[in-house]
């Protein structure tokens, strides 16, 4: 009874708080925790507008899962979803990082502002923008065609093209991101004491010692911690991206767990087999996301939480 | 510098050699990076011919505006323009201001089930149900297809409650104290201090969200995609130029028989160029908001990767 009454005390006393926070919850609930209910239809024969459990449920225990680890589709779309995720990490992670040192050379203020600046700015355009423009680049008509034919060769259209997707799909993304994520490079330079600048050159240490015995050694931390944590969410590819840059030339090669999820589940309406494709993903993720956050920081000292 | 000559001569020079170099490089992956942009605004502006015949790859050749003055009468991309600017500015609105109500509460120490609703936030933040559950749920909801679909599921965005809470636990106790003993309530207090006093952290909360919704288009794909009327400019952009014809989402065929161009490869040529007009109608607004904005940008890249 005791217990009760200071329960009621603490309410009275932080019913605002407690207000404030209600908005956050009942979103969250409608929209995080309902969907979680519904992984349900993942064991079901799900069809659309049925309660999610109720009498006509067909439980079909793990059919869906089976259907999917027997299928083509099963090593297609993993293998490519890995694949785009390694290419990128192995070829953009380090981007940002010389990036940085680069700019960090520059003492002339507006021609680091301003080359700064034009790194940034692709980040500011969508996924749409991103690969209409590089539709466009890449077109027959277009300039990489056009270089291509002045040194002799055929004018193609590299959408088209299975082998030129990966190559596509990883650099479009380090453009987009490479400067952006150069920023935090650039923060941790500025964080480096300048006695240890100083002492150097009393050492007679040149400008490319101290970048790499003292600058590129203060961003080691950030680098591992942003390189396990993209380790972490190699089954995140941007397959918004990948949507919209595919056809049936390249299709094999480019679906991706998000895009063959999508087209299956949404657009074929195969529900409870696409749920339960996305069920496995979203798990081998979260096991991922975590190994990785408690890795960093057990290396460094940084994770997520 | 051959007069100076000192006995750091050599170290000296061999740094002006790699200052060139370093700057040459910075500056060519600066253009190389700018380069898509120039060839669009370029292809945009020229001579629509000279673009069909790929003259153009960096500079203008010859002038024209003819593909701007028809993208713009158009009514489809003025309402897709339009949609953009409302949904960027009701989703900013509503998010940024549940973050500052839920980060306001959570800052209070102590406060009855703080725990719970730290783990009830943390979940979400790592565990998602999926694309087709989600769907499934708006369908339940009895949403799918209207607007609440595409704004109420990103009202509530977790990270930005955590960086809220982050701020807001920073902000003078001395303040809340002396104001709880003038009386203040808790309304009073959010509106009159933490409000005014968290400007830096609403300004950052504030770009991300807009640039994420001007940004989107998936959601509307996905969960209104017969709500053609209310479709934003990204939306619109990937209709026009990736899975339709430009000439089409447009809707500007009618006019097209009363044009004053006679000549028909000419015509042709500047539906052709609609596709690079439209790409940079889509883009110049955030390009013109972002020297404005730059600021709060960098503090944002540097507050993700603040550990809480």
């Amino acid at each position: 009874m005791k217990n009760k009454g200071r329960f009621a005390k603490r309410f009275a006393e932080d019913k605002w708080y407690l207000a404030f926070a209600l908005p956050a919850v009942v979103l969250l609930f409608l929209f995080s925790y309902l969907p979680m209910y519904g992984l349900a239809i993942a064991f079901q024969d799900y069809s659309i507008g049925q309660p999610l459990i109720g009498e006509d449920t067909v439980w079909v225990g793990l059919k869906q899962f089976k259907d999917f680890f027997t299928s083509i589709f099963f090593t297609r779309t993993f293998g490519n979803t890995i694949r785009l995720s390694l290419k990128s990490i192995i070829f953009g992670s380090w981007v940002p990082l010389v990036a940085a040192l680069l700019l960090n050379e520059i003492r002339h203020m507006l021609y680091k502002r301003v080359t700064q600046t034009m790194f940034y700015l692709p980040y500011f355009v969508s996924v749409a923008i991103v690969v209409s423009i590089m539709t466009m680049l890449t077109a027959n008509t277009g300039p990489i065609a056009m270089i291509s034919t002045a040194f002799g060769g055929k004018a193609v259209n590299y959408m088209m093209q299975p082998k030129a997707f990966d190559f596509l799909y990883v650099f479009s993304g380090i453009w987009s991101s490479f400067g952006y994520n150069s920023i935090l490079y650039l923060a941790g330079i500025a964080g480096v004491d300048p006695s240890l600048y100083e002492a150097a050159t009393v050492d007679g240490g040149n400008r490319f010692h101290k970048m790499v015995y003292i600058t590129l050694p203060h961003l080691i931390p950030t680098f591992v911690v942003l390189f396990v944590l993209a380790l972490g969410g190699v089954l995140n590819t941007s397959y918004e991206k990948v949507l919209l840059m595919y056809n049936s030339s390249t299709m094999e090669r480019a679906d991706v767990l998000g895009t063959y999820i999508y087209r299956i589940g949404l657009v074929d309406m195969k529900y409870s087999y696409t749920a339960a494709i996305g069920l496995v993903a979203n798990v081998i993720n979260f096991a991922l996301v975590f190994v990785s956050n408690k890795l960093s920081d057990k290396l460094t000292g940084h994770g997520l939480w | 510098m051959s007069i100076k000559v000192n006995r750091k001569n050599r170290i000296k020079q061999g740094s002006v050699l790699v200052d060139i170099l370093i700057y040459a490089l910075v500056g060519i992956v600066a253009l190389v990076t700018v380069y898509p942009f120039l060839y669009i605004v370029s292809s945009s502006i020229s001579d629509p011919q000279m673009v069909q015949a790929g003259k153009v790859w960096l500079y203008p050749v010859g002038f024209s505006t003819e593909a701007y003055k028809r993208v713009l009468q158009s009514s489809a991309m003025l309402r897709a323009f339009i949609n953009s600017i409302l949904y960027t500015i009701v989703i900013t609105v509503t998010s940024v201001f549940v973050s500052m109500m839920t980060g306001y509460a959570m800052s209070k120490k102590g406060m009855l089930g703080r725990k719970f609703l730290t783990i009830y936030l943390l979940i979400p933040m790592f565990f998602s149900a999926g694309t087709i559950p989600a769907f499934i749920n708006i369908n339940n909801l009895g949403i799918y297809n209207t607007l609440w679909a595409v704004i109420l599921p990103y009202v509530c965005s977790i990270w930005n409650i955590v960086l809220a809470r982050t701020f807001i636990s920073g902000l003078p106790k001395a303040l809340f104290e002396a104001a709880t003993i003038d009386g203040a309530s808790v309304p009073q207090m959010f509106i009159k201090i933490v409000l005014p006093l968290s400007k830096p952290i609403i300004a950052v909360l504030s770009l991300y969200t807009a640039l994420w919704a001007w940004n989107q288009w998936f959601n509307f794909l996905i969960y209104a995609p017969s709500l053609g009327d209310w479709h934003p400019l990204q939306y619109f952009l990937v209709k026009a130029l990736l899975w339709g014809n430009a000439q089409n989402t447009l809707k500007l065929e009618s006019q097209m028989t009363v044009t004053e161009i006679a000549d028909r490869l000419k015509m042709a040529a500047v539906s052709a160029q609609y596709k690079y007009a439209i790409v940079v109608i889509t883009t110049v607004p955030i390009m013109l908001v972002y020297p404005f904005v730059q600021k709060y940008f960098v503090q944002g890249a540097m507050l993700g990767s603040l550990k809480e």
